[in-house]
C-alpha cells in the first residue's frame, strides 16, 4: 500500500515537472560543420535552465526554411522560434509571422540595443521595430592557402590588399605544367553562386552599388559595375581561375591544395583549421577604389502565434544565446562574429586570438562589410543576375549588353 | 446489395490514401494553376495567364528541349544494352549468372542521389577518374560538368558546319547525366527482358532451328516479335520515369548547369516553386508536362501497339 502511494507520489510528481516545463520548438538552418556547436550551445542551456526545453530541428538551408515555415504557418502549424536569415526577415514580416521584440527590448533590464554592433543590429529592424536578434553573422573573406604561398616565394603574411595584388599574385600561384600546357594549380577562385553574394563586394569596391536606396532601380549598368564584371570575367580569360569547374568542383580543388586562394563566408574558418590539410590563412577581400565585403547570416526571431508564456520562454533562450560567453563561444567554434560590443572589446576574445589568429580577420573587416538588398522577389532577382554574370565568364555575352538587358528585366520585378 | 458493400469497403483502404495523397493534391494543384499563390494567405485568381506566361516562355521551352534530349538519351540505350544483357544471362544453368543478375542490378537499388555524388566525382575535372583515364592515354582532358556545348556540335566542329541549334545535342554536361540515367536503368531493363525471354517456349527455336534458320533470323523473327510486349512496357515506364528527371540534376548541377543547359522541365519547376515561391507558375508548368507525358504515352500505346505481339 505504502509503495503504491510513493508510486502514485512520483507520478504526480514527474507530472508536475513535465508540465511545468516549457518547450519550445526552434527551427535552424546550421548544417554539417555549424550544427554539433549549435546544439553542444542549446543543450548547454537546456543543462542550466531547467524549466525550459529547447527542442532544435535543422531544416536545411536558409531557403529551404523558408518554405517550410511558410507551408507551416499557412496551417497554423510552425515552430514557437526560428533562425531567420537577415535577408528573409521581410518576406516574414509582411506576413505577420514574427512577434515584434519592441516590447520585450524596452522592457528587458538586461538586453540594450547600443551593446550590438550597429550594423549588425541594424539588420534585423524593419519599419523601426525590431523583429530578431542577430546570432550568426558573417562575412565574405578571402581564404588562402599559406603553403603554396610559400612555394611560389610570397610571404604568407602578405595577402593581397588591392585587385592588381590579387591578380599579380595569383599570375604567381598558377602553375601550368608546360610540357602538356596545361594549368595544374590555380592562382584564384572568386566563384559565384545563384546567391550572387560573391559577385557584390565586387562591385561596391569599384564604387558602384547594386541597387539605389529604395529598391525601386538596379544599378547594374552603371559604369562601376560594368568594369567590376569585366575585371573579374578577365580572371578566368586570362587563366587565373578555373572556367572549367563548377562551384561545387572548384570548393573540392580549392580543399585539396589546387587552388591558392578563394572566396569563403568566415563562418567555415575554424572547420577549415581543423580539417584541411594545408595550412590556412584568412584576409579580407582586397579592395580596389574602396574596400567592401558582404555581410550576412542569420537571427533569431519569435514567431507571433505563440502564447505569453512561451514567448516569455523564448525570450529567455534568445538572450542567452546572445550573452557575451556564449557569442563568443558560438564564434570560437565557427567563425560567426561576435554579436556584441562588449564581447569584441573583451579579453577572452584576446586569448582566442591567440588560439586561432584567422579568426581575427573577419572581425576587422566589420567597419567594411555591407548588409544585402532586401526585397520580396530577391531570390528570383538574384537567379537571374547570376546566369547574367555566368553567360559573361563563358564568353557568350558582351558585359555591357548582359547587364543591360539584366537590369531591364529586374526592374520590372523590383515594381 | 451486402455483397456490393463489401466489395467497397474491400476498395476502401487503397481509395482512401490514393485520395488523399494523390486525387486531392492533384485537383487542388491543377486549381493553384489559375492563380497566382506566394504560400502567403492570400491567393489571387488570375484564370489562364500562368499557362499563357509559360507558353511564350523560352526558358520553359529549352528545358522541355532538354527533356526530349535527356529521354531520347536515355531509352534506346538502356533498352538496347539491357535486352543485350538478358540475352547473355538468359541461361540460367550457367556457372556465376546468378552474381552477374545481382551486379547488374545494382545499380537500380542504389540511391540515386548517393550514384549522383559517384559520378559528380568520376567526372570532376581537375581531380575525377575519367579524366584521370583520358590522360593516361595521352588524351585532353574534357571540362564534363561546365561545358555547355551541344555534344553533336562538338562533333561537327571539326567539319566547321553548325547545325540547327535543336540537332546541336545536349550539352557535355547533361550526357553526364543522361549516362547516369543510362547506367540506373540497365538492371531494370535486364530483369524485365529477362522474365520476357523466360516467357517463350524453347518449341519455337527448335521448329526454326529445323526449318534451317540461323541465329540471326530466329533473334529477329522469334525473340524480338514475342519480346515486344516488355519493350512496349519498358518503353511507356521509362519515357515517363525519364521525363520526370531531378534528383541527378539537382545534384550533380545544382546551379541548373552551364548556361542552364541541365534544366530540365522538373528541376525548373521545383525552382520556381521552392525557390521563387510562385506555386501558382510552377503547378501550371506541372500540368503542361502532365499533358506532354499523357500525349506521348497514349501515342506510344496508339501507334506502337499495332506492331506488338501478344503471343
Amino acid at each position: 500500500m505504502k509503495a503504491l502511494m510513493v508510486f502514485f507520489g512520483f507520478i504526480v510528481f514527474a507530472a508536475i515537472v513535465a508540465f511545468s516545463q516549457i518547450t519550445l520548438s526552434f527551427w535552424h538552418s546550421m548544417g554539417d560543420y555549424a550544427k554539433l556547436p549549435l546544439d553542444q550551445l542549446i543543450e548547454e542551456f537546456n543543462r542550466t535552465n531547467p524549466g525550459i526545453r529547447v527542442r532544435a530541428n535543422y531544416q536545411g538551408t536558409y531557403d529551404e526554411t523558408v518554405t517550410k515555415m511558410k507551408s507551416a504557418l499557412l496551417v497554423g502549424a510552425g515552430p514557437d522560434l526560428a533562425m531567420v536569415n537577415i535577408e528573409h526577415i521581410q518576406i516574414f514580416t509582411q506576413d505577420e509571422a514574427l512577434m515584434s521584440l519592441e516590447d520585450l527590448v524596452e522592457r528587458d533590464p538586461e538586453l540594450f540595443p547600443e551593446d550590438f554592433v550597429d550594423e549588425f543590429w541594424q539588420t534585423i529592424i524593419r519599419d523601426g521595430t525590431p523583429y530578431a536578434i542577430p546570432f550568426n553573422i558573417s562575412v565574405l573573406m578571402l581564404y588562402y592557402n599559406r603553403d603554396l604561398f610559400r612555394q611560389a616565394g610570397l610571404d604568407p603574411d602578405r595577402p593581397p590588399q588591392t585587385w592588381d595584388e590579387l591578380e599579380e599574385m595569383a599570375h604567381k600561384l598558377t602553375v601550368v605544367d608546360a610540357r602538356r600546357g596545361r594549368t595544374v594549380q590555380y592562382g584564384l577562385l572568386w566563384g559565384v553562386d545563384p546567391m550572387f553574394y560573391q559577385f557584390e563586394p565586387l562591385v561596391w569596391q569599384n564604387s558602384g552599388d547594386i541597387f539605389n536606396e529604395d529598391m525601386t532601380r538596379c544599378l547594374l549598368d552603371s559604369e562601376e559595375a560594368i568594369d567590376a564584371l569585366k575585371r573579374w570575367a578577365s580572371w578566368f580569360d586570362m587563366g587565373l581561375s578555373p572556367r572549367d569547374l563548377t562551384i561545387e568542383e572548384g570548393i573540392q580543388s580549392f580543399l585539396m591544395g589546387r587552388i591558392a586562394m578563394g572566396t569563403v563566408s568566415s563562418a567555415g574558418i575554424r572547420y577549415g583549421l581543423e580539417n584541411l590539410p594545408w595550412e590556412l590563412g584568412v584576409a579580407m577581400l582586397p579592395g580596389n577604389k574602396e574596400k567592401a565585403t558582404t555581410l550576412g547570416g542569420g537571427s533569431l526571431a519569435i514567431m507571433s502565434h505563440v502564447s505569453d508564456e512561451k514567448s516569455e520562454a523564448a525570450w529567455t533562450f534568445v538572450k542567452w544565446m546572445v550573452e557575451e560567453k556564449n557569442t563568443l563561444t558560438w564564434y570560437e567554434r565557427t567563425g560567426y562574429i561576435p554579436v556584441k560590443k562588449s564581447a569584441l572589446d573583451s579579453i577572452e576574445i584576446q586569448l582566442i586570438w591567440r588560439r586561432f589568429p584567422q579568426l581575427r580577420a573577419p572581425v576587422e573587416a566589420i567597419p567594411y562589410a555591407r548588409p544585402r538588398h532586401v526585397h520580396e522577389n530577391i531570390i528570383e532577382i538574384r537567379s537571374i543576375l547570376f546566369n547574367t554574370v555566368e553567360r559573361v565568364r563563358q564568353g557568350v555575352e558582351e558585359p555591357e549588353i548582359a547587364f543591360l538587358l539584366a537590369v531591364n528585366r529586374v526592374n520590372q520585378l523590383l515594381k | 446489395m451486402k455483397k456490393r458493400a463489401v466489395a467497397y469497403l474491400f476498395i476502401l483502404p487503397a481509395a482512401l490514401v490514393l485520395g488523399i495523397f494523390m486525387f486531392y493534391p492533384l485537383a487542388y494543384s491543377f486549381m493553384i494553376s489559375f492563380t497566382q499563390w506566394d504560400l502567403s494567405a492570400t491567393r489571387t485568381y488570375v484564370g489562364l495567364s500562368n499557362y499563357r506566361a509559360l507558353i511564350v516562355s523560352p526558358d520553359f521551352w529549352n528545358s522541355v528541349l532538354y527533356t526530349v534530349y535527356y529521354v531520347l538519351g536515355v531509352l534506346p540505350v538502356s533498352l538496347v544494352i539491357g535486352l543485350g544483357l538478358a540475352l547473355l544471362l538468359r541461361d540460367s544453368s550457367m556457372r556465376g549468372v546468378g552474381f552477374f543478375r545481382t551486379i547488374y542490378f545494382m545499380p537500380v537499388v542504389t540511391s540515386p542521389i548517393a550514384a549522383a555524388m559517384g559520378f559528380s566525382w568520376i567526372f570532376h575535372t581537375q581531380l575525377g577518374y575519367a579524366n584521370h583515364l583520358i590522360d593516361s592515354f595521352g588524351g585532353e582532358p574534357v571540362n564534363w560538368l561546365t561545358n555547355y556545348n551541344g555534344i553533336f556540335q562538338l562533333l561537327f566542329d571539326r567539319f566547321g558546319v553548325e547545325l540547327p541549334r535543336v540537332l546541336q545535342g545536349p550539352s557535355v554536361a547533361l550526357t553526364v547525366i543522361i549516362l547516369l540515367g543510362i547506367w540506373q536503368n540497365i538492371g531494370y531493363a535486364t530483369v524485365v527482358y529477362l522474365a520476357g525471354l523466360q516467357g517463350i517456349p524453347q518449341t519455337y527455336y527448335e521448329a526454326a532451328r529445323i526449318d534451317g534458320a540461323n541465329w540471326g533470323k530466329s533473334f529477329r523473327r522469334i525473340t524480338l516479335p514475342l519480346l515486344s510486349p516488355t519493350t512496349l512496357f519498358l518503353l511507356v515506364m521509362f519515357t515517363i520515369l525519364s521525363f520526370q528527371v531531378f534528383g541527378p540534376v539537382q545534384v550533380m548541377t545544382p546551379q541548373g548547369g552551364p548556361l542552364q543547359t541541365t534544366s530540365v522541365i522538373v528541376f525548373r519547376l521545383y525552382q520556381q516553386a521552392f525557390a521563387f515561391y510562385r506555386f501558382g507558375y510552377a503547378s501550371a508548368m506541372a500540368f503542361l508536362a502532365f499533358s506532354m507525358i499523357l500525349i506521348i504515352t497514349l501515342m506510344q500505346l496508339k501507334y506502337i501497339e499495332r506492331r506488338v505481339h501478344y503471343d
